[in-house]
């Protein structure tokens, strides 16, 4: 009997924790006069699946004329990418529009695809091979692609994928670098905020923020806003001085969401924060204990609420003016991924697509105003 | 309540990691040494009670030939023998069930310690007793050019080593230390239950735990090393194993006295007599050899 117990102590004990290493990305197709515009990507783990948002199915796949193609059994085919089938990828980054007939895809198994919107299938079906594994989504410059690859930035020649140059960090990267006044700017979990020359990668500043920072900065009047694993909330000039910071109660991941000069918070120990944004200092309005779970997502701000979603598996509709938390809405799985707020034209009401560790939950869309679910997609 | 061990672990492993110049690696090779360590006792009792069931074996077995067609009666006369001799039968098994949630608790704070994903950094989140530590986050997981926090297969080649190295030592582990068991109990001659058992655990454990490390970090595998090699000194100490480090090291210590005392070239009458003991067997093995011949 102790043999069988300890039997099975072991196995528990030595089953992974998460064969995943990331967690669902939301992006919407932005692409004005394709079928597929403002249908929304579900990036997760070994696929990437297209969904339309009226529906709340995965988009099907048509030829030139606008039918829907099949199968060899007569089925409907989806728009679902999933890297070649002998060598299985782990998908973790947002795909990007490279020209509006091609999406770039970096997969965590350190790969590159060119992915055919119209077909779904890679231009070379085992894609490129990457220096590193990848979970940031890339960002399209001029000629260039900036792409993050475990702890180096890599631009990459936008049309022959070559590298033109790479910069090494002592960490993972895993934001989303944007450009902001002429400098390319991403943060590192090696505490540091860069400020890099886009063209030749040279380095125009750093700052250290005190902890591991996993996340992409707001730009907001010029000035960028981001938190760390410091505890800490930054105001930071566009030359990398700190103006202001707050104190957080735990690590601070989600980007903020920023709303009429108040920036609204969240930390991993569950507690939100409205902070009202001055020239050298922030002003606490409010703070609310939400969740005794991690808030890893970042809030977003619609009308008069702040919606924010926490690791105890529920969406919170808090008060913009008071932190009070006037409706939630529970769901089958974790949330740890960003939201994604899809407006339905100006007569109706936005949607909040919010996806969650569960495959029955895969994504769920709520009306924004009142929570009202309004469909959900299995995987 | 699995927090209770897990949280304590993580800390003072990220302390160490603190201390100890941000090495990770010597940082799991102290924080094993220490825990092995705190459960020293519980060990030690695990062990004593073993040995004492293993000095009752003979006795047991006398018991089972003469009560083999009665088995209340062999319980009450086992139970008798317990008794008589201070022994609980089941005194090794609740140091060994204490044990066990601890070294799970260690074998996954280092998971957590070494967090690499994304996941795996939320999940270590919330989970440091004492400030400050924030900083250190992420722990730098490379070392000789492997990323701990990776299976070796994710890793240079030189990596695959350390599977090895885990069968190997896990291996040397189980042989030392398992408590041989009388050859067999039946009539027919066959291996008893538990000495089967015992064979194919010494076997099957560190083939199991050699392939493991072949999907397990490599940071992972590292704490198996060192925690076999710990417990082979440590059971070793104890004079529990076939290799007892004790014993070997009480006779150095006791010829080097001999030679303080002007005596080197003069092996003490105990060590004499155990070689004279040597010497007979090996001529009576002599003997039978050429006898054969």
């Amino acid at each position: 009997m102790i043999l069988v117990a300890l039997s099975l102590m072991a196995v528990a004990a030595c089953i992974p924790f998460r064969q995943e290493a990331g967690w669902p990305e939301l992006s919407a197709l932005d692409l004005p006069g394709s079928i597929y515009d403002g249908h929304v990507f579900l990036t997760f783990n070994d696929k990437i699946t297209l969904i339309d948002p009226d529906s709340g199915q995965a988009a099907r796949l048509r030829n030139a004329d606008g039918e829907v193609r099949v199968d060899e059994e007569g089925r409907a085919r989806i728009w679902e990418f999933s890297g070649p089938q002998a060598a299985p990828n782990q998908f973790f980054a947002d795909p990007v529009n490279l020209d509006g007939d091609n999406l770039l895809v970096l997969s965590n198994s350190e790969r590159l695809f060119e992915v055919n919107l119209a077909r779904a299938d890679a231009r070379i079906t085992d894609g490129l091979e990457l220096p590193g594994r990848v979970l940031a989504a890339p960002l399209l410059g001029e000629d260039l692609i900036y792409v993050a690859a475990e702890r180096t930035m890599l631009a990459l020649e936008a049309d022959s994928f070559q590298l033109r140059w790479g910069f090494d960090t002592g960490q993972s990267i895993w934001s989303r670098p944007l450009i902001l006044n002429g400098a390319l700017l991403f943060t590192s979990l090696d505490h540091n905020l860069y400020a890099l020359d886009p063209v030749d990668g040279s380095e125009i500043w750093r700052l250290n923020l005190g902890g591991a920072a996993p996340v992409t900065p707001v730009e907001h009047e010029g000035r960028l806003f981001t938190g760390s694993f410091s505890r800490k909330i930054f105001s930071i000039s566009p030359d990398g001085k700190i103006q202001a910071e707050y104190s957080t109660e735990d690590w601070v991941w989600g980007a903020p969401a920023i709303a009429d000069g108040v920036l609204y918070a969240a930390d991993l120990g569950g507690n939100v924060y409205a902070l009202e944004i001055g020239e050298n200092n922030f002003r606490l309005l409010w703070q609310a204990e939400v969740s005794e779970r991690a808030i890893r997502a970042a809030p977003v701000v619609s009308g008069e609420y702040l919606v924010v979603a926490a690791r105890d598996q529920n969406l919170y509709w808090l008060g913009r003016d008071d932190g009070r938390i006037y409706f939630s809405r529970e769901l089958v799985g974790e949330v740890v991924s960003d939201m994604l707020l899809l407006e339905q034209g100006p007569d109706s009401e936005a949607l909040l697509a919010v996806s969650t560790l569960a495959n029955e939950e895969a994504l769920v869309a709520f009306g924004v105003r009142n929570g009202d679910r309004r469909w959900t997609y299995s995987r | 309540m699995w927090d209770l061990i897990l949280n304590p672990f993580i800390t003072l492993l990220t302390l160490l990691y603190s201390f100890l110049g941000h090495n990770v690696v010597l940082s799991i090779v102290v924080f094993t040494v220490l825990v092995r360590l705190a459960i020293l006792p519980l060990t030690a009792q695990q062990q004593r009670s073993s040995k004492r069931m293993q000095e009752l074996q003979p006795e047991l077995k006398k018991l089972q030939e003469k009560h083999k067609n009665d088995r209340e009666k062999l319980a009450q006369e086992q139970m008798a023998l317990y008794k008589e001799h201070g022994v609980n039968p089941f005194g090794g098994c609740f140091p060994l069930l204490i044990q066990f949630p601890i070294l799970i608790g260690l074998y996954q704070a280092i998971i957590f310690t070494l967090a690499a994903t994304p996941f795996q950094l939320l999940d270590l989140s919330g989970r440091f007793l004492l400030p400050g530590l924030d900083h250190l986050v992420p722990l730098e997981n490379l070392w000789l050019g492997m990323d701990l926090s990776q299976p070796p297969t994710n890793n240079p080649t030189w990596a695959l080593a350390l599977p090895v190295l885990v069968l190997v030592t896990t291996w040397a582990q189980s042989k030392l230390t398992v408590t041989p068991t009388p050859p067999s109990s039946g009539s027919d001659g066959r291996p008893s239950q538990a000495q089967a058992m015992t064979q194919s655990m010494t076997t099957v454990m560190p083939l199991m735990f050699g392939f493991f490390s072949l999907s397990f970090s490599v940071g992972l595998s590292i704490y198996f090393v060192i925690s076999n090699i710990i417990g082979i000194i440590q059971y070793s100490l104890m004079g529990q194993s076939k290799l007892d480090l004790g014993k070997l090291l009480r006779r150095r210590s006791a010829r080097e006295t001999d030679s303080q005392d002007g005596g080197a070239q003069l092996p003490s009458a105990s060590t004499r007599s155990a070689r004279r003991g040597r010497r007979d067997a090996g001529d009576g093995k002599r003997k039978v050899k050429s006898r054969k011949r």
